[in-house]
């Protein structure tokens, strides 16, 4: 048998990145990415902090880097009337600490808070870890409680996509050729219901999420409750756990019961996997628990340790 | 395809000349001659190659060279030398916070952002700030001693 | 006021302005005209013949200047315990990461490019990734020329085995038979690794007169210069290695790793060579902890006397034999821990597999052994009802009481630590009374250290400074500061004058280096001996001087003073100048400091680590919270007490205590190198779990001090005894806050999930 030995971790190819442009526009960015077009190569290119370890391991070999980390239509947080607009490319670190995102907008900010050191946030985008697309990215559970919407933008023109048709598979999203991720809206109204984000993993830093839960309640104006739920590293895209909201919502009452078979729904919604970190056993059991305890925090307010003392 | 550009580093200008490919900590430490910036993973999982970038604590190993062209870079070098050591420096060597040293560039530029974004943290703002930071040897704490001295506050500060 | 001037001062140490400004050159640093840089192509087979090796293409690649295997290598076994192993691996490799070829290019890039080139054809061999696999009777041999390999020592070896060590004091079937109650566990502690901030690097070169010479940051000058000199076939003086900073040793950085591979680019090149291996290549192909299974086997009273003890050791090798043997000799020597074991037998078998090549880690066999009888310890006491420290109190060695069948035990201090560490965490206070999900563990370590050679020099300089010369190299934690001060209170003269030479193996006297928390003990009482001997030269001049007889002089506080007549006397630098100019120099004295006997000498059927110079008591009491929903484990507060003799440098010990013990938290609950079928599967610090800042606890670090007369100033060790305890201490804590207990490490929090679902806990 031959066998090619391949070197351990390092730089299979050289000239890894074919081409570098930094550009200042959308529309600069979407004529780079035509150019490249025949080749089949283009990357955005914004915090760097997924995509240069992939180029460095011969992941993504041969890209035409566009960099669009300094767009400033793709920066900053904005109110655009009830909604709010984030700019793809706003940095985890300004997320963190937006003063926009009160309430229970504010899981997108703890959720951020999450990702990596203070260094990776300084670098990542918001934009960049949703384009990732890793099935355990922090900011994705928080953002599919709050209905998020993607904006994204080519030489057509701008469509909008809500976020979880946006998750198409480990690392791929539904972006064609051609096509980047403008903004990320998010409906205003959250800002006055409870939400949250578990992450669950060994480390109390800079480890991927084992499972990862983000949990949002709240009231319509006719009194009517609202209820979402999302998880993260335990299926193939983070996703919403619609059984399990439309369990719950059917239930008498958001009562202990209610909230243990909603728990148990939405863990036999995931689909984990056994890997490295963790055993897809150990994953659906953390999954139905961090379901339990973000439902009881955005439904009674009830902390980890209260509901612990309570059980026991 | 090389690419001409100018790192701003430390207050200098340099011109240099790399590879869209090469990360900015390798530029640093072997075309500039900065080995103060130490390389101790080059994913972004350990802290020790963080500089500060156009006011922010980034780990260099996840930065292009040509993307840090034209944005003002501070390493340890810029941060004292042995004639004029910077506060945190010599807190760092008061407090024991240096055994190998290999982290310690990197810790100093990280808990000088925190300082200057907030002068007077609480021990659990020091330990979430440079949580980023990986040491093996001293365990963290004279470090986390180190940064809080100098973030006391002392008389005639303006905070 | 102390009755020292720099001895028990925390004195900052000398290193640490260059690295706290980043001007401390790292071999990382390193860059030397001309330099071409290298990569090393690692097997990715666990256990494979190789049938060829093309390596045409790599070296037609534009900017390769050299590729390398075993064809351009010497084909000297060389070996620290056995000489087990070559340079390249030439007929077959034995585990995955074992070199295979070299390329030296003129950028890292191209040399990468070019490793990816070389075409190896294998021919796969039966792989045994098990222990129970490599021990069949009809188990494929992964060595078989190991009967013949050379040892530092007859080592029993068969088959796979290529250490079978036994140790026996007393009787055992007599002390189980009287016991009332037998327990029996068997532990297993995880491959883990040394996980330095640096990468491991050095840079080699060919000197004016063709001697290769190496930049390295290595724990040990004097063995990586001889086995670098075995390896390549050439007289030690052939090769000469230049010690820089290391970024963390922590038992990687023992001999040599890179070296040779660098040392033969360089010569077939006859250019500079650096070799800098990346985060993965540090994690899959140097040598991490080897992975333990431990069964102990006790007999007690019904009122916890311990009649007897057994224990069985086996390691898993990996590939080659490594250090594998030296800590398998060194956990059975410590494994009757700070007891009183009248009837104790201890084995271990180091065993080949086609695991990674496994080595050491600070502990060296010690951290999984007192894993396991510290759990043991605990387990006892649960089944006797009796509360764990009571047990340990009972059975506490003895002043005077033969360790395992070698020498008798001395300074015995456990007691001490026990009662500090106990007062400290407020252990009395908390047992019991924690609330439901917490609780608290107690662990006590045994250690020995004092042993192989140190030697040393010091001068007086005509300007009435002092150098050191010494062997020993400083990789971080303070050893040169330590030397200084040592230098200094012999002296008289205050550390500022007192300087450690930056030395080569060319020049620098012979020690063992920093391994084994040796170098306070060792190296110190040798450069305590050279100053004692360069101040006795100067005694001499200093009493013709002042016309009165040799034993009236004192040298202290800076003068040279006739004992009696304080006005008759003569500066520090006035003696110093007499002596040079007048009387003549030089004034250098030497040291020479050497344990009693070898590493390890032959008890019975074994051998035991000894004699050795002194031994190490400590106690740690670890207090935590489980989440026994998800089972992960919090650590909410840590005391350490250690025994150190005399803190020569407080802040020094207690930055040795504080690191050593986060290190053990990080064994104890999150490091785990993942072996499947023979591949490292987390080699990267994202998936290698070491301690944030966010992960540790409030520590309360303590040291006792009882001065030991045969260490310099009274001077123990400290450097491995801190990661020692935390393992048992937290899965007693563990324990106690969940009523079960898990019997291997790490304790993920996966693991102690499962283990809490399968009591019913969960």
């Amino acid at each position: 048998m031959a066998t090619r030995s391949q070197p351990i971790g390092s730089r299979a190819k050289m000239a890894a990145i074919q081409s570098y442009t930094r550009v200042g526009s959308i529309q600069q960015a979407l004529a780079q990415m035509q150019r490249a077009a025949p080749f089949g190569n283009a990357r955005l290119l914004a915090g760097g902090t997924d995509l240069l370890p992939q180029v460095h391991s011969g992941r993504a070999a041969g890209a035409a880097l566009v960099d669009v980390s300094d767009v400033p239509e793709l920066q900053g947080i904005s109110a655009d009337g009830e909604q709010l607009r984030i700019g793809a490319a706003t940095k985890l670190a300004d997320i963190v600490r937006s003063p926009f995102l009160t309430g229970g907008l504010r899981v997108l900010a703890d959720s951020a808070a999450q990702v990596g050191s203070v260094q990776v946030r300084h670098l990542a985008t918001l934009g960049g870890n949703l384009c990732n697309a890793s099935p355990s990215a922090d900011t994705a559970p928080a953002l599919l409680v709050l209905d998020a919407v993607v904006a994204i933008v080519s030489q057509a023109g701008e469509r909008r996509l809500p976020l979880d048709r946006f998750f198409v598979g480990p690392g791929r999203t539904a972006l064609q050729p051609g096509e980047l991720l403008a903004a990320i809206l998010l409906p205003g109204r959250w800002r006055e219901g409870a939400a949250t984000y578990l992450k669950h993993a060994p480390r109390a830093a800079m480890d991927l999420a084992v499972v990862g839960v983000a949990a949002a309640f709240s009231q319509k104006p006719n009194g009517s409750p609202e209820v979402r739920l999302a998880l993260g590293a335990v299926a193939p895209t983070p996703i919403r756990a619609r059984r399990a909201e439309a369990q719950l919502l059917s239930a008498p009452a958001f009562d202990e019961q209610a909230i243990r078979e909603a728990a148990a729904c939405a863990a036999a919604e995931a689909s984990p996997i056994s890997d490295v970190r963790a055993s897809a056993a150990y994953r659906r059991a953390m999954a139905a628990l961090l379901v339990e305890r973000a439902l009881r925090l955005v439904l009674r307010g009830e902390s980890i340790e209260q509901g612990r003392s309570r059980a026991s | 395809m090389q690419a001409e550009i100018i790192l701003e580093v430390n207050g200098e200008a340099y011109p240099v000349s790399v590879a869209p490919d090469e990360l900015l900590v390798d530029v640093l430490r072997e075309k500039l001659g900065l080995t103060g910036v130490k390389k101790g993973c080059g994913t972004g999982d350990c802290g020790a190659c963080t500089v500060l970038m156009a006011g922010r604590p980034v780990n260099s190993c996840l930065v292009l060279a040509v993307a840090a062209a034209g944005k003002p870079i501070l390493t340890v070098e810029g941060l004292g030398d042995a004639g004029h050591l910077h506060r945190l420096q010599r807190s760092f060597i008061e407090h024991g916070a240096i055994q190998c040293g290999y982290c310690t560039p990197g810790f100093l530029i990280t808990a000088k952002v925190l300082l200057d974004e907030n002068p007077h943290p609480t021990e659990a703002e020091v330990r979430a700030a440079i949580a980023g930071n990986l040491c093996r040897c001293t365990g963290y704490t004279t470090i986390i001693n180190a940064i809080m001295a100098v973030g006391v506050p002392q008389e005639g500060d303006r905070s | 006021m102390s009755e020292y001037q720099a001895i028990g001062k925390s004195i900052p140490r000398g290193d640490t302005v260059a690295k706290a400004t980043g001007r401390a050159v790292f071999a990382t640093d390193l860059s030397r005209p001309g330099m071409l840089y290298g990569k090393i192509l690692h097997s990715d087979q666990a256990h494979a013949r190789i049938m060829h090796i093309d390596a045409s293409q790599a070296r037609a690649l534009p900017g390769v200047k050299a590729v390398i295997t075993a064809a351009d290598a010497p084909r000297r076994l060389f070996g620290i315990y056995l000489k087990d192993r070559l340079i390249f691996a030439a007929d077959r490799v034995r585990c995955i990461g074992e070199p295979v070829a070299a390329v030296a290019a003129v950028s890292q890039a191209i040399a990468d490019a070019a490793a990816g080139l070389i075409r190896v054809e294998y021919e796969t061999l039966p792989t045994l990734f098990s222990l129970e696999a490599a021990t069949l009777p009809d188990a494929p041999e992964i060595h078989p020329g190991l009967a013949d390999y050379q040892g530092i020592y007859p080592y029993i070896r068969y088959g796979n085995v290529c250490m079978d060590a036994r140790l026996t004091q007393g009787d055992v079937a007599r002390g189980f038979a009287e016991a009332d109650r037998i327990f029996e566990d068997t532990y297993h502690t995880a491959a883990t690794h040394q996980a330095a901030l640096e990468p491991h690097a050095c840079l080699a070169e060919l000197d004016e007169d063709e001697r290769i010479t190496v930049w390295t940051g290595t724990q040990q000058l004097s063995v990586t210069h001889t086995e670098l000199a075995l390896a390549l076939d050439l007289p030690i003086t052939a090769v000469r290695v230049i010690p820089v900073w290391s970024g963390g040793g922590f038992g990687g950085r023992l001999k040599t790793h890179l070296e040779q591979i660098c040392a033969l680019l360089a010569r077939t090149t006859r250019k500079p060579v650096k070799l800098v291996l990346t985060r993965a290549e540090e994690f899959t192909t140097t040598h991490g902890r080897a992975p333990y299974v431990i069964r102990i086997r006790t007999g007690v009273k019904n009122d916890g006397a311990i009649t007897a003890k057994e224990i069985d050791v086996l390691v898993d090798a990996g590939g080659y034999s490594d250090h594998t043997i030296g800590t398998a000799t060194h956990a059975i020597t410590v494994s009757q821990g700070p007891y009183h074991v009248p009837n104790c037998q201890a084995r271990a078998r180091v065993i080949y597999t086609n695991n990674p090549d496994w080595g050491c880690m600070r502990g060296y066999g010690a951290q999984e052994m007192t894993f396991a009888s510290e759990s043991h310890m605990d387990g006892i006491a649960h089944g006797l009802g009796m509360d764990p420290v009571e047990l340990r109190l009972k059975n506490l060695c003895r002043e005077g009481e033969p360790i395992l069948s070698t020498q008798p035990l001395r300074a015995v201090r456990v007691r001490e630590t026990m009662e500090a560490a106990l007062r400290a965490s407020g252990y009395w206070q908390k047992k019991g009374q924690l609330g439901p999900h917490r609780g608290i563990g107690v662990a006590n370590l045994f250690h020995v250290t004092g042993f192989l050679s140190s030697s040393a020099s010091v001068r007086v300089n005509e300007d009435a400074t002092v150098t050191i010369l010494t062997g020993v190299t400083d990789i971080g934690t303070g050893t040169h500061t330590v030397m200084r001060q040592i230098a200094a209170e012999v002296l008289g003269i205050s550390v500022e004058r007192v300087r450690v030479a930056a030395l080569d193996s060319d020049t620098a006297p012979y020690d063992t280096g920093s391994i084994s928390s040796r170098t306070t003990y060792d190296s110190g009482n040798a450069v305590r001996l050279a100053a004692e001997h360069v101040r006795g030269q100067l005694a001499r001049v200093a009493a013709s001087s002042l016309g009165c007889a040799l034993e009236e002089i004192a040298i202290e506080d800076g003068w040279a003073a006739e004992r009696g007549r304080p006005e008759n006397r003569l500066a520090f630098a006035e003696l110093v100048a007499i002596a040079l100019y007048v009387t003549g120099g030089p004034l250098l004295g030497s040291g020479s400091w050497l344990a009693a006997g070898p590493f390890a000498q032959p008890v019975g059927d074994g051998y035991a680590q000894g004699p050795v110079g002194t031994f190490l008591f400590g106690t740690h009491v670890a207090e935590v919270e489980v989440d026994v929903e998800t089972g992960k484990t919090r650590v909410l507060n840590f005391t350490a007490c250690h025994d150190v003799g005399k803190a020569l440098n407080p802040a020094g010990v207690i930055g040795q205590i504080e690191g050593g013990l986060v290190q053990g938290i990080g064994c104890s609950l999150y490091e785990e190198l993942q072996v499947e079928q023979g591949h490292i599967a987390n080699p990267s610090f994202a998936d290698y779990r070491i301690p944030t800042a966010l992960d540790t606890p409030p520590i309360k670090a303590l040291y006792d001090e009882s001065p030991d007369p045969t260490g310099p100033f009274g001077a123990k060790g400290i450097g491995e005894p801190p990661i020692m305890p935390p393992a048992p201490a937290i899965a007693n804590a563990i324990f106690d806050a969940t009523g079960v207990r898990v019997l291997e490490i790490p304790i993920t929090p996966e693991r102690l999930f499962w283990a809490l679902r399968d009591n019913g806990i969960v």
